[in-house]
C-alpha cells in the first residue's frame, strides 16, 4: 500500500507472539491513517494499545512527524501524539500499526526493526526513561533508535503518566503511558530502514513543495513563546521535516539539558516556577515519564489518581489522521494541497470531503 | 570568465577517416559546465532530517527513506550536539557546531561527527534544483 | 558431453580478501552466472577459473601458503584460469625479485613501486605499502580510462597495479584519467605512474591461463568494464564440474522459520554495523572501516530478503545461530583490531552461505544433458 510500510504488528503480550497481518487498500480507503485508522484496529482488538502513523507520516509533506497511540481509558477512547522521529522511524520499520493486546507476564520491551517486531523481556522495569533509551541504544548498537518510553509514572499506573520519546515528553495528554504500564511494556524500541512507495511522485513533491513554501513564507519565529525562554535557550530544534522549529533546547548541565515542550513548561509556569526552574523541573519530569500539568513536584506525580480524557480539540482529528503536528495549524495549512498529497501519494481517490467525514467520526 | 569550480567538456569526440586511412579529428561540441555545489551553514540547522529523505528520494525517486542520500543527520540527543555530513567525491564535508569542515575520505574526525559509515553511499553528485535544497526548511544547505 | 556443464567459478573469499568479491558476485549473477564456488583456501581447487580479486596480497599469502600457492600452480598449469584483480594480480606477478613465494607466474615491474615515492596529498592510509626497500603506491583511485581492444572503457581503480615489461599478452593500458578520478598524488606523478601501463594482461601457462587485471572491471557501476569481463570469461573453456546445491531444501513452516530467524539477526547486524562509531582498524597490512562490515551486511540483508520472498529455498541450519554471534560481536566491537578481523572473516563467510544458497534456490544445480 503506497505511503505505508506493508505490515500491522499485532502484539500478544499473553502469548509473547506477534502475527503480522498485511495492510489492506481498503483499510486505508476507509481509515486513511493516524487517530482513524488507530479507532478501527482498537474495534477490531479491544483493550489494546495502539501505535500507528498517519497517511503523510515521515513523507516530505512538511510537519509529517506524527504518530498517534490510542488506547481506552476509563471507557473513553484516547488519542496522545508524539512527535520527533519516533513516528517516521515507527513506519519505516515496517510496521504502519502496532497493536499491543494482552499483558505481558513480566515486563517486556517491543524492538521494531525491518519488519521484524521483537518481544523482549528486560529488567529495566524501575529505570528512568533516560537510562532506558541510554541502555537501549547501546544495547541495540545504534543511537538513531527512536524509543517510546515509560518511567515510574507509567509504571505506578499514575493519572499523570507519560509517554517519552527518547527523553523528551511527548503531547500524551491522555497518560496513555500507564496504559503501557499495565502492559507491562517498559519501551517500544524503532529503527527504520525500510522503504515508503509513492504512487505518483512528481505530484506528491509539488502538493508538499506548494505546502513548505506556504509554511515559510508565515513562520517568522523559533521556539516557544515563552517569556524568558529565549535568553536560556541554547539552540533550537525540529521535529522531523518540520519548517517550525518549536522546540527549544535549554541546558540544565554538563552535556545536558532538556527539549521543551511549550505546553508542559507552562504548566510549570502557571504552577509557579519561574522559566530557568520550569526547564529544570521539566527535565525532572521527563525522566519520571510524567505529565506536569497536574503539579510541579515530579515525584508527587508518579502516583496520581485518575485523570479526566482529553479529548481531541479542533483541528486536532485531521491532524492526528494525516500525521502531521497540529502545532503548524496556527501558521494554515493548505488543506487543498494535503488532500492531493494524500491522493498523488497513495493512488486513492480521496477527496477532501471524504477525509472530513473520516475524520468526524474520531 | 569561469569560476575555479568550473570545467570545460567536450561532449563529443567524432573521429572521420580520411582518404589515406589515418583519422580526422573534429570536436562536434564544447560546452561549459558549471558544477553546483552543496554548502551547509550549520548554524541555522534545526535537525528535521528533510535532506535525508530529500536526497535519498531524488536517488531513489520513487520511494520515501533515509537510507539512499548522499547526506546524514548527526546528533548527540543529550548535549542537543548536532549536524549533517555530505558525502562528496572522496571527501565528508561536516557542518557542525563549530563551523564547518571537509574531512578527506578515510580520515577520522577529532571531535566526532564523522561516524557513520556514510562512506557506503553515493557521494554528492551536484545535482541542480537540488531535493535536498528545495526542501531545507531553514536554509541552512545551499547550491552555491 | 562435459560441455554442456556450465562454466564453474572458485571464488576466494578467505583472509586477506576484500569485500570487493561481493562486486564481481553481483555483476556475475546480473549476467546471469550463478555457477560460483566459494573458497577459503586453495587446496583442491574443482573448478574452471579461480578468482582471486581484491584486498590485502601479504594477508593473502600468509594464509593460502607455499601449499596453497602450488595447489594453484598445479591447477593452471592443467588447464585452470586464474583471474586476479587488484591484490590477486600482485599475489601472481614476479616483480623486483620478489621476496615471496608468491605465484609469479608472470615476469614484470610494477609502475607503482618506488624507493622514495611522490609526496602523498590525499588518503594517507591507502597511499602507500612498505615493500622491500621502497613502497608500494598508489597515485589514484575511481574511474580511469583504458585503451582496451581499440576503444576505451572506464573501470574504477583501488589499489591495482600499472604493469611494465611483462612476459604477457597486453589487453589493456591505462590511457587517460577522468573527471572522477581522485588523486592521492600529484598529477604529472600519477601520470608518469600510470598512464600507458598496461592494466590488464594475460599469460598461457602451460595448458592454463592466467587474466591479471589492475583495475576492477567487475565493478558494479561500470557496465562498459561489465561487458568486457563477461565476454571474456565466455571464451573461457568449460572443463565439465559440477556445482554441488548448499543446504538442503525447506519450505512452508520450516522455511518460515529458519528464514525469520536469520532475518532477525541480520537486520540486528546490519543495524548495529550501521550505527558503529568512528573506529578503524588494521588487519594485516590493510586499514579496515566500519563501512566493510555495514557492506556484508548490507549485502546479507538483500540476499535474505530475497529468500524470504520464495516458497521454497535453500538452507543450512546453523545460519541464523551463527548470524546472532555475529551480531552480537558488531554489537561489543571497540576499536581491537583483532576482534574486527574475527567478525570480517565470520561475516565473510556468512554472506558467500547465503549467496551459495540463493544461487542454489535460484537455479538447480546443471546436470550433463544426455547426449
Amino acid at each position: 500500500m503506497e505511503l505505508y510500510t506493508d505490515l500491522i504488528a499485532v502484539v500478544d503480550l499473553d502469548a509473547g507472539e506477534v502475527e503480522e497481518v498485511d495492510i489492506e487498500e481498503d483499510f486505508i480507503e476507509k481509515n486513511i491513517g493516524g487517530a482513524c485508522a488507530n479507532n478501527a484496529l482498537l474495534s477490531q482488538y479491544p483493550d489494546s494499545v495502539i501505535l500507528g502513523t498517519g497517511v503523510l507520516t515521515g513523507t516530505l509533506f512538511p510537519g509529517s512527524a506524527l504518530g498517534v497511540v490510542t488506547a481506552k481509558k476509563n471507557g473513553t477512547v484516547c488519542h496522545s501524539a508524539f512527535n520527533w522521529f519516533s513516528g517516521p522511524e515507527l513506519k519505516l520499520s515496517g510496521f504502519s500499526f502496532v497493536v499491543l493486546k494482552g499483558k505481558a507476564e513480566n515486563p517486556v520491551y517491543l524492538w521494531l526493526h525491518d519488519e521484524i517486531a521483537d518481544i523482549e523481556s528486560t529488567d529495566l522495569w524501575g529505570k528512568n526513561t533516560w537510562e532506558t533509551t541510554a541502555y537501549l541504544r547501546e544495547e541495540l548498537g545504534e543511537n538513531r533508535i527512536q524509543t517510546l518510553v515509560i518511567g515510574e509514572g507509567g509504571e505506578k499506573k499514575s493519572g499523570a503518566a507519560l509517554l517519552v520519546n527518547n527523553y523528551w515528553g511527548t503531547d500524551d495528554r491522555n497518560g496513555l503511558a500507564a496504559v503501557l504500564g499495565e502492559k507491562n511494556v517498559k519501551a517500544v524500541a524503532m529503527r527504520g530502514m525500510g522503504e515508503v512507495e509513492i504512487s505518483e511522485p512528481e505530484e506528491f513533491i509539488s502538493a508538499a513543495e506548494e505546502v513548505l513554501t506556504g509554511l515559510k513564507s508565515k513562520i517568522q519565529k523559533k521556539g516557544a513563546p515563552v517569556e524568558g525562554l529565549e535568553a536560556i535557550t541554547q539552540r533550537f530544534d525540529a521535529c522531523f521535516n518540520c519548517p517550525y522549529a518549536c522546540r527549544n533546547f535549554v541546558e540544565t548541565g554538563e552535556n545536558e539539558g532538556v527539549v521543551i515542550f511549550e505546553r508542559h513548561l507552562k504548566d510549570l509556569m502557571a504552577h509557579g516556577l519561574d522559566v530557568k526552574k520550569a526547564a529544570e523541573t521539566l527535565q525532572t519530569c521527563y525522566q519520571l515519564g510524567v505529565n506536569p500539568k497536574y503539579g510541579k513536584d515530579p515525584n508527587a506525580l508518579t502516583t496520581m489518581g485518575s485523570q479526566p480524557a482529553q479529548p481531541l480539540e479542533d483541528k486536532e482529528g485531521w491532524y492526528y489522521t494525516l500525521g502531521v503536528c497540529p502545532i503548524l495549524d496556527q501558521f494554515g495549512i493548505d488543506e487543498e494541497a494535503a488532500v492531493r498529497a494524500i491522493t498523488a501519494g497513495t493512488g486513492l481517490e480521496i477527496s477532501a470531503d471524504t477525509l472530513d467525514d473520516i475524520v468526524s467520526r474520531l | 570568465m569561469v569560476d575555479s569550480r568550473s570545467f570545460l567538456t567536450l561532449s563529443a569526440i567524432t573521429t572521420y577517416p580520411k582518404e589515406d586511412g589515418k583519422p580526422l579529428y573534429y570536436v562536434i561540441g564544447l560546452s561549459c559546465q558549471v558544477i553546483t555545489m552543496i554548502e551547509i551553514d550549520p548554524q541555522i540547522c534545526t535537525a528535521c532530517g528533510a535532506c535525508e529523505v530529500a536526497c535519498s528520494l531524488y536517488r531513489e525517486e520513487e520511494v520515501f527513506t533515509t537510507m539512499r542520500s548522499s547526506i546524514i543527520l548527526h546528533r548527540e540527543e543529550r548535549k542537543n550536539y548536532y549536524g549533517v555530513m555530505l558525502k562528496r567525491e572522496g571527501e565528508v564535508l561536516l557542518g557542525r557546531p563549530e563551523g564547518v569542515e571537509v574531512m578527506k575520505e578515510g580520515e577520522s574526525s577529532d571531535t566526532g561527527g564523522g561516524g557513520k559509515p556514510i562512506l557506503l553511499r553515493e557521494p554528492c553528485d551536484n545535482c541542480t534544483d537540488a531535493m535536498c535544497v528545495r526542501f531545507c526548511p531553514t536554509g541552512c544547505l545551499k547550491e552555491v | 558431453m562435459t560441455a554442456e556443464l556450465p562454466l564453474k567459478i572458485a571464488l576466494y573469499t578467505g583472509k586477506g580478501a576484500s569485500h570487493s568479491w561481493i562486486w564481481f558476485v553481483d555483476t556475475l549473477s546480473s549476467h546471469g552466472i550463478n555457477t560460483i564456488e566459494f573458497i577459503t583456501d586453495t587446496g583442491d581447487i574443482a573448478a574452471d577459473v579461480l578468482v582471486v580479486s581484491g584486498g590485502d596480497p601479504f594477508a593473502l599469502f600468509s594464509h593460502i601458503g607455499k601449499h596453497g600457492v602450488s595447489r594453484i600452480r598445479s591447477f593452471i598449469e592443467k588447464g585452470g584460469t586464474y583471474i586476479g584483480i587488484c591484490a590477486g594480480t600482485y599475489f601472481a606477478l614476479r616483480f623486483h625479485e620478489n621476496p615471496y613465494p608468491w605465484l609469479n607466474l608472470v615476469d614484470g615491474e610494477i609502475s607503482n613501486f618506488a624507493i622514495e615515492p611522490p609526496p602523498n596529498i590525499r588518503m594517507p592510509h591507502k597511499y602507500l605499502v612498505k615493500y622491500r626497500d621502497g613502497f608500494v603506491f598508489h597515485p589514484v583511485r575511481e574511474a580511469v580510462t583504458l585503451e582496451y581492444n581499440g576503444y576505451t572503457i572506464q573501470a574504477p581503480l583501488y589499489g591495482g597495479p600499472g604493469i611494465l615489461s611483462a612476459n604477457a599478452e597486453p589487453l589493456a593500458s591505462y590511457s587517460q584519467f577522468t573527471p572522477k578520478t581522485m588523486f592521492l598524488c600529484g598529477k604529472e606523478e600519477a601520470r608518469q605512474a600510470l598512464l600507458g601501463k598496461r592494466a590488464l594482461i594475460t599469460k598461457k601457462v602451460s595448458r592454463g591461463c592466467l587474466y591479471l587485471f589492475g583495475p576492477h572491471f567487475e565493478h558494479p557501476h561500470f557496465p562498459d568494464a561489465n561487458r568486457e569481463l563477461i565476454a571474456l570469461l565466455s571464451k573461457i573453456p568449460h572443463r565439465g564440474y559440477h556445482v554441488e546445491p548448499t543446504g538442503s531444501q525447506i519450505k512452508g513452516n520450516e522455511k518460515r522459520t529458519w528464514i525469520k530467524e536469520v532475518k532477525r539477526w541480520v537486520s540486528n547486524g546490519r543495524l548495529a554495523a550501521f550505527g558503529l562509531q568512528n573506529y578503524q582498524w588494521k588487519i594485516g597490512e590493510k586499514m579496515y572501516d566500519p563501512e566493510r562490515l555495514a557492506y556484508f551486511f548490507q549485502a546479507c540483508f538483500k540476499l535474505v530478503s530475497f529468500l524470504e520472498l520464495q516458497q521454497s529455498i535453500r538452507a543450512i541450519p546453523d545460519i541464523p545461530e551463527r548470524a546472532r554471534t555475529l551480531t552480537l560481536q558488531v554489537r561489543n566491537l571497540g576499536p581491537d583490531a583483532a576482534q574486527a578481523e574475527i567478525l570480517l572473516e565470520g561475516i565473510k563467510t556468512l554472506t558467500s552461505d547465503l549467496y551459495s544458497l540463493y544461487f542454489s534456490t535460484l537455479q538447480p544445480p546443471q546436470l550433463p544433458r544426455t547426449p
